[in-house]
């Protein structure tokens, strides 16, 4: 066998293995959905409701602040057992001005804004979170991206699920995106965001009692954060991080759909590019700085997280690679691989998996349950897929040439659209 | 360094150039003991060619130089078109054979001015009916052996060429006929070689996608009639193992059983190859083919002066039979058009009572038995490449479509039942 035919075999087995857990998790997850269906969120009574403290950090945020205030002010939730804390990092629009506004016009709230400036901020989203944290009074902490509009009852779904079980270190919530009408890549993304939290959180919460952070509409007990010492600020995803860190304290998160927060997505491929090249480069960091984990005692639900998302940052994507550089090659006629193959039935049951897998996940919301969400997945297949490769290698690389020349971790804020 | 120093190197240099003038590429030529290269020189590739063709019917070696390669003459034997060359030839003190219409009048011979006139040519034991010719030149005096004979209309007579001392002159030739026989002749005798020369009739050409049933079937006419022939095959190089090469193959066996003799074409560089593969390669492998296919083949190293019947027709000798010309002579018999023409053919072949020779004798005595053998027919024109894990692919396969189709099923039931509670919820 040829180091040609070695890496097909590898590729394969790798893609196989793969789609086939990944199918696996999405059933769940659907089974999860039905389940959420039918069981009632836990009851919180006002007098029960503790204090909660909700961290919003903010950077250049002027476009969006206003509206995600107005959200975050208007929860069905006791006005006097909630504190919005804003950090506005180092901004150099509107932002402050539009804030004291805020805190102005709504005189009986509890809203903290604290400006920083270049010397105690702009140190990216960890260390904004630090800051406002200590300033936090909450039993509870909820984060928020500045550009998300949660729904009315997020807050008091959240409070209610974490104060039901003393197991849970966090709740996360679901979020959808606000302006999946505004290109095909924020149709792609809306489609996708469904998918993965269907199939990541929910199965991964239904099979083994695992989730990850998303990084915005999530409940965390403090006491938590106190333990750790604050977010690390060497972590530009910092999500997946304090995740990990929660479930080695012996805490579960727990995946509650219907919290539900809008936020707005890239409209523009450039955007969309650096935002997932941070992500890929924050989850990279996290998994290697944890692969040690692996071989402790105690921590078993960790294992399979890291080995998953291990799989497809390196296995997953060299396979794909390498098996789409095999394919090209033959195609020209450079390389022969001499391996026998699947059928094309197969292969072509394997595309038809991948839009069924995905398109089911659309039936647990509103309006996308469409023809034109099917051709969108069909269409996804040969577009957005790719670009996830592309986005994952290329991501990869910056991870590795960060660490060759010793370069800091930047923050790229992801940009807004008004 | 002095200045007397810098005229040693000066005149060692010039020394050495001097040598290297002196001794042309004829004399190392003679140097290696082979038989005396005839050097054809001409103003045109097809002038070449044509008296090369003569050459090779009396089995002469030579080689070509075009007037733009020449510089001076490379050997003792010069076949030449070109009066420049001739004088160079004779300063040289070598005698050159001057051919064509170029040459005008020397010491030793005068040669008219270009006439259109019929002309009839004798020569030997054979003789040429009058012909039209324009702008023919000849010899009007001379003072040498003449040999042959020209006649024109009016009844003058010249010779068709001279051997004098200084060079031999023969100012007008063509390509077909007599006059084509008589060059060649004479070439041989240029050359020192007095062959009796023989006939063949040689059916040229044959491709893998001939018409093989015509080919057998004039095999077996000219086999019933008792003419042996010659059978040229045209090489080919790939797909030796396809069953079309198998057909080409038993045909060509089923021809060397009806007394024609295989001979190949001389290879024949195509414009714009793309392989690099060397010619001598690729014929080793057509042979190769051949060998495995039991199809005996022989050497053809001079091809015959090619003569149609209808020329041989045209020229009449002493005797009924055509008798020997003195060189290699073949003419063609044609595949193409449809039975009753080949056998008027064969017809018009006897009637002009050739001696035709069995060019298989030079080389054997051996005959050769015709077998019939089948043609692989359900051949596999593409071939499947070798793949390694077939086995465990095939079992994946089979596992992995279990897999998807239970897995399809799985979604299918959660997608009716998606359905009926994306209903229930939202179309309340």
């Amino acid at each position: 066998m040829s180091v040609v035919d070695g890496l097909a075999l590898g590729s394969l087995i790798c893609i196989w293995t793969l789609l086939l857990v990944n199918v696996s998790l999405t059933v769940a997850g659907y089974i999860y959905y039905w389940k959420t269906e039918r069981r009632p969120v836990p009851e919180l009574k006002d007098e029960d409701a503790p204090m909660v403290s909700i961290l919003v950090p903010a950077h250049n945020e002027a476009v969006v602040i206003a509206k995600t205030m107005d959200a975050l002010l208007g929860f069905d939730y006791p006005a006097d057992r909630y504190e919005v804390i804003v950090v506005n990092d180092n901004s150099t629009d509107r932002s402050a001005e539009i804030l004291a506004d805020i805190q102005k016009n709504n005189p009986g709230r509890i809203i903290k804004v604290i400006n920083t400036d270049a010397q105690t901020g702009g140190k990216g989203k960890s260390n904004a979170l630090n800051i406002a944290f200590a300033q936090a009074v909450g039993d509870f902490l909820v984060i928020y991206d500045a550009d998300n509009t949660p729904e009315r009852p997020a807050l008091r779904y959240l409070v209610a699920e974490i104060t039901n079980n003393r197991r849970l270190g966090a709740v996360i919530g679901k979020f959808r995106t606000r302006n999946r009408n505004a290109s095909i890549l924020t149709r792609f993304i809306n489609i996708e965001t469904l998918a993965f939290q269907w199939m990541a959180q929910a199965g991964r919460w239904q099979l083994f009692r695992l989730c990850t952070i998303p990084g915005t509409n999530f409940i965390v007990r403090r006491e938590l954060i106190e333990k750790m010492g604050g977010w690390d600020v060497q972590a530009i995803a910092e999500d997946t991080e304090i995740s990990f860190r929660i479930y080695m304290e012996g805490y579960v998160i727990k995946f509650q759909p219907k919290a539900v927060t809008w936020e707005q997505e890239p409209q523009t491929l450039p955007v969309w590019f650096r935002q997932r090249t941070r992500w890929v480069k924050g989850n990279i960091y996290v998994i290697f700085k944890n692969i040690p984990l692996l071989f402790k005692r105690n921590v078993k639900r960790i294992k399979f997280d890291i080995l998953y998302f291990l799989s497809i940052y390196t296995l997953l994507l060299a396979s794909l690679i390498s098996s789409d550089i095999i394919f090209i090659g033959n195609a020209m006629g450079l390389i022969h691989p001499t391996l026998a193959g699947f059928s094309t039935l197969l292969w072509l049951m394997a595309i038809l998996l991948f839009v069924v897998s995905t398109f089911i996940t659309l039936t647990t919301e509103q309006g996308e349950m469409s023809w034109s969400n099917l051709f969108l997945v069909v269409l996804m297949y040969f577009s957005y897929s790719l670009l996830w490769i592309i986005v994952a290698a290329y991501g990869f690389i910056m991870y590795l040439v960060d660490i060759l020349f010793k370069r800091e971790t930047k923050w790229y804020k992801t940009e807004r659209f008004s | 360094m002095t200045i007397s120093s810098h005229r040693c190197i000066l005149v060692f240099i010039v020394c050495i150039l001097a040598a290297l003038a002196l001794f042309p590429a004829a004399a190392l030529a003679t140097a290696d003991g082979a038989r005396e290269m005839l050097y054809i020189i001409t103003r045109t590739e097809k002038e070449a060619e044509t008296l090369g063709s003569f050459a090779e019917a009396a089995r002469i070696d030579y080689e070509v130089l075009l007037e733009e390669e020449y510089v001076s003459p490379p050997g003792e034997m010069v076949l030449t078109t070109l009066p420049r060359v001739a004088e160079d030839a004779k300063n040289a003190g070598i005698k050159p054979f001057c051919v064509g219409a170029e040459f005008s009048s020397e010491e030793d011979v005068l040669i008219s001015e270009p006439l259109d006139t019929s002309v009839s040519l004798s020569f030997g034991e054979h003789s040429q009916t009058a012909a039209f010719v324009n702008g023919i030149r000849l010899l009007t005096y001379v003072n040498g052996t003449t040999e042959g004979t020209i006649t024109l209309s009016d009844g003058r007579q010249a010779p068709f060429m001279v051997k004098c001392d200084g060079a031999w002159y023969a100012p007008w030739y063509e390509k077909n006929g007599l006059s084509a026989i008589a060059i060649s002749v004479l070439i041989g005798q240029y050359c020192g070689t007095e062959g009796t020369g023989e006939m063949f009739v040689i059916i040229d050409e044959i491709y893998p996608f001939s018409d093989l049933s015509a080919l057998k079937n004039t095999a077996d006419m000219l086999y019933s009639a008792g003419v042996p022939f010659i059978a040229r095959v045209m090489p080919v190089y790939n797909n030796l193992d396809y069953p079309a090469f198998e057909r080409y193959a038993d045909a060509l066996r089923y021809v060397q059983s009806r007394n024609g003799t295989i001979v190949i074409h001389d290879f024949i560089e195509v414009l714009h190859e793309w392989e690099r593969e060397p010619a001598a390669d690729r014929m080793a492998r057509f042979m190769e083919a051949l060998d495995e296919q039991d199809v005996h083949y022989f050497p053809f190293p001079y091809s015959p002066l090619n003569i149609d019947i209808g020329t041989l027709e045209g020229i009449s000798s002493k005797e009924k039979n055509f008798g020997l010309a003195g060189i290699d002579i073949m003419t063609p018999f044609l595949l193409d058009g449809d039975e009753a023409e080949r056998e008027e053919l064969l017809e018009r072949i006897n009637a002009r009572w050739l001696t035709i020779r069995d060019y298989r004798l030079r080389y054997t005595t051996d005959k050769y038995a015709y077998e019939s053998r089948e043609v692989t027919e359900n051949f596999q024109y593409i071939k499947e490449e070798e793949r390694s894990f077939t086995r465990f692919f095939a079992a994946g396969n089979e596992v992995l479509v279990v897999v998807v189709v239970v897995a399809l099923l799985v979604f299918g039931v959660l997608m009716v039942a998606g359905y009926r509670l994306y209903r229930r919820k939202f179309y309340r």
